[in-house]
């Protein structure tokens, strides 16, 4: 990865970052991938993935059921700055 | 009352020896008389003290401050949160009051969870009572201090990759990560939803199964956790009187080269021959062995970019405005969040994006399908997996490096992660002490064996008191020893 790729990468994830923590995420891309290297060794060929350490059986569609919610004074408690029900932020459009 | 257990205070607070506030209040000073050192600890929490039948009433303990609390500071030890007050609790938290446990203070963390060394905090590193120049291991460092200094019988970690059974092991106390479903994540901050689960940290196997017996079952608010019945740990729990077949894999111990630590799993090998196990040789091969740093951490990260896109300061948490609403998020996740964090973020997004997708994350997800496979064929033969917890003792993390150089030793100082990457159980136990540090060894056994690893596990503890066997009785009398 060059500096200017991990700009672009921090730019996607809404990131940034200075040169002396580019300096240290370089290192730490570098350390990833000599680990990815390993990879090269196995056979995967036909190989099911896993995204789940074991099947979840219960992970199934269903109509929404509202069990619990939030007071609108609740949920804006931690915002920085509220207007009437709202939050308040910079303006979109 | 500081290094007693749990059953040990219950009996106390039974008889009338001390309340369940002086009980708190005590708790509380001593923490605060070793915080100094042991910066374990963000914040003291309100005491809401209460009373019922369950053993864990009036009992005080540590929460990481990774927990949602409802109406209590919540930090994830960054500064992204760093005035973060919950609107909800999570279902962990309310099962322990509804035990009328006592919470008496959040303990520190790598950010969200996102390390092994504890540097990764906002609040800087958590110290070592068995020596604090060193560290505790991460990420649960704080709440493996809190327990290991004596302060409370128990803490509640979180165990993504080892967070809780590698702390426990570096500092002399008992660490366990249930099987992933078993308890509830329900207001836990995701770090990486496949392999996140709560654990525990305490001084004994009763402990662990009284803990246990109250967080477990199945809660509607967290989808996974429906999938199994609530279970009596502590009621069940009984000493394992049957010999067991017991695996260690040949590949892995080679990777372990430090002279201590061998020395340690032979001991370990003559001890559970002593009661009747027998021990069976099983292999992996090293290959794949050697990739399971890269898939927990491609994994890990990968989920971690998605579960941590929330932080954006909108809604809450740090909020720097600065021109418009891309720049704004981006100042305010740039200050609320740490290079280490930035770096696991992106290393996520690296493994996700299109062009590596095939390269690397399918084939990520490929070979945990392998290592599963491989676990699930050993674990068709023998009832337990056991290893050293790791390479070597607890280190200073700002000085010293624990990892190894080469590749036999990453393997053994990252191994613990295949416990999650395989949703198994697992705990540490300390059984020694190299240079007065503590040593731990891990066993793991397959998903929902729960039970039978905590029998397995009072067997093992009851054989080190009772026959100080290789002079491990002087480890568990050295629990009495204070802090340098």
């Amino acid at each position: 990865m060059t500096k200017d790729e991990i700009k672009i990468l921090l730019d996607d994830l809404y990131l940034s970052a200075n040169e002396e923590e580019l300096e240290f995420i370089n290192n730490e891309f570098l350390n990833l991938f000599a680990t990815l290297k390993y990879y090269d060794d196995v056979d995967t060929t036909n190989v099911k993935e896993s995204s789940w350490p074991f099947k979840v059986i219960n992970t199934y569609l269903r109509d929404d059921i509202i069990n619990h919610t939030l007071e609108v004074d609740d949920a804006l408690k931690n915002a920085s700055e509220t207007e009437n029900d709202f939050v308040k932020y910079v303006k979109v459009v | 009352m500081h290094r007693k257990t749990i059953l040990e205070l219950r009996k106390d607070l039974d008889n009338n020896i001390i309340t369940s506030e002086e009980l708190a209040l005590s708790a509380i000073k001593h923490l605060k008389e070793v915080n100094d050192h042991l910066n374990a600890i963000n914040s003291y929490c309100p005491l809401n003290i209460k009373k019922n039948d369950s053993i864990l009433s009036g009992i005080p303990y540590v929460m990481k401050d990774l927990v949602a609390t409802k109406d209590i500071l919540t930090t994830s030890s960054s500064y992204m949160l760093k005035d973060f007050i919950p609107e909800y609790s999570a279902t962990i938290y309310n099962l322990l009051l509804d035990n009328s446990a006592t919470m008496i203070a959040k303990s520190n963390l790598d950010e969200f969870g996102m390390g092994g060394s504890n540097l990764n905090s906002v609040y800087g590193f958590s110290h070592n009572p068995y020596d604090i120049k060193k560290g505790t291991g991460g990420s649960s460092g704080g709440s493996a201090a809190a327990v290991s200094a004596g302060c409370v019988p128990f803490a509640i970690g979180t165990d993504t990759g080892d967070s809780v059974r590698l702390p426990a092991s570096l500092c002399g106390i008992y660490g366990y990560k249930p099987t992933w479903t078993v308890i509830s994540r329900y207001g836990v901050f995701p770090y990486a939803s496949s392999l996140d689960q709560v654990g525990v940290f305490t001084r004994c196997v009763d402990d662990i199964a009284i803990v246990m017996e109250a967080l477990n079952g199945p809660d509607k608010l967290d989808m996974t956790s429906l999938i199994h019945e609530k279970e009596y740990f502590y009621k069940e729990l009984k000493a394992n009187d049957k010999p067991l077949k017991i695996a260690y894999i040949k590949e892995l111990i080679d990777c372990f080269d430090n002279e201590v630590v061998i020395k340690q799993f032979n001991e370990t090998i003559a001890y559970l021959k002593s009661l009747n196990h027998e021990i069976i040789e099983h292999h992996i091969p090293i290959e794949l062995l050697r990739c399971g740093r890269g898939v927990y951490q491609s994994i890990a990260n990968a989920e971690a970019s998605s579960n941590l896109a929330n932080l954006t300061g909108i809604d809450f948490g740090y909020q720097e405005i600065s021109g418009n609403v891309k720049e704004s998020i981006i100042s305010s996740r740039n200050k609320g969040l740490s290079k280490y964090t930035k770096a696991r973020l992106l290393m996520g997004a690296v493994v996700l994006k299109e062009k590596n997708k095939e390269k690397y994350f399918t084939k990520t997800k490929q070979i945990r399908t392998l290592l599963i496979e491989e676990y699930n064929r050993i674990f068709n033969d023998v009832d337990i997996i056991f290893a050293p917890s790791c390479n070597g003792t607890a280190i200073n993390p700002e000085t010293e490096i624990r990892q190894g150089s080469n590749d036999a030793q990453l393997v053994a100082d990252n191994y613990l992660s295949q416990t999650n990457l395989i949703g198994a159980c697992g705990i540490t136990i300390p059984t020694h002490f190299y240079n007065d540090l503590p040593l731990g060894i891990a066993f793991m056994a397959k998903p929902y064996d729960d039970q039978l690893l905590l029998n397995f596990a009072k067997q093992f503890e009851n054989g080190l008191l009772e026959k100080d066997f290789m002079g491990l009785k002087s480890f568990y009398n050295v629990y009495a020893k204070e802090i340098k």
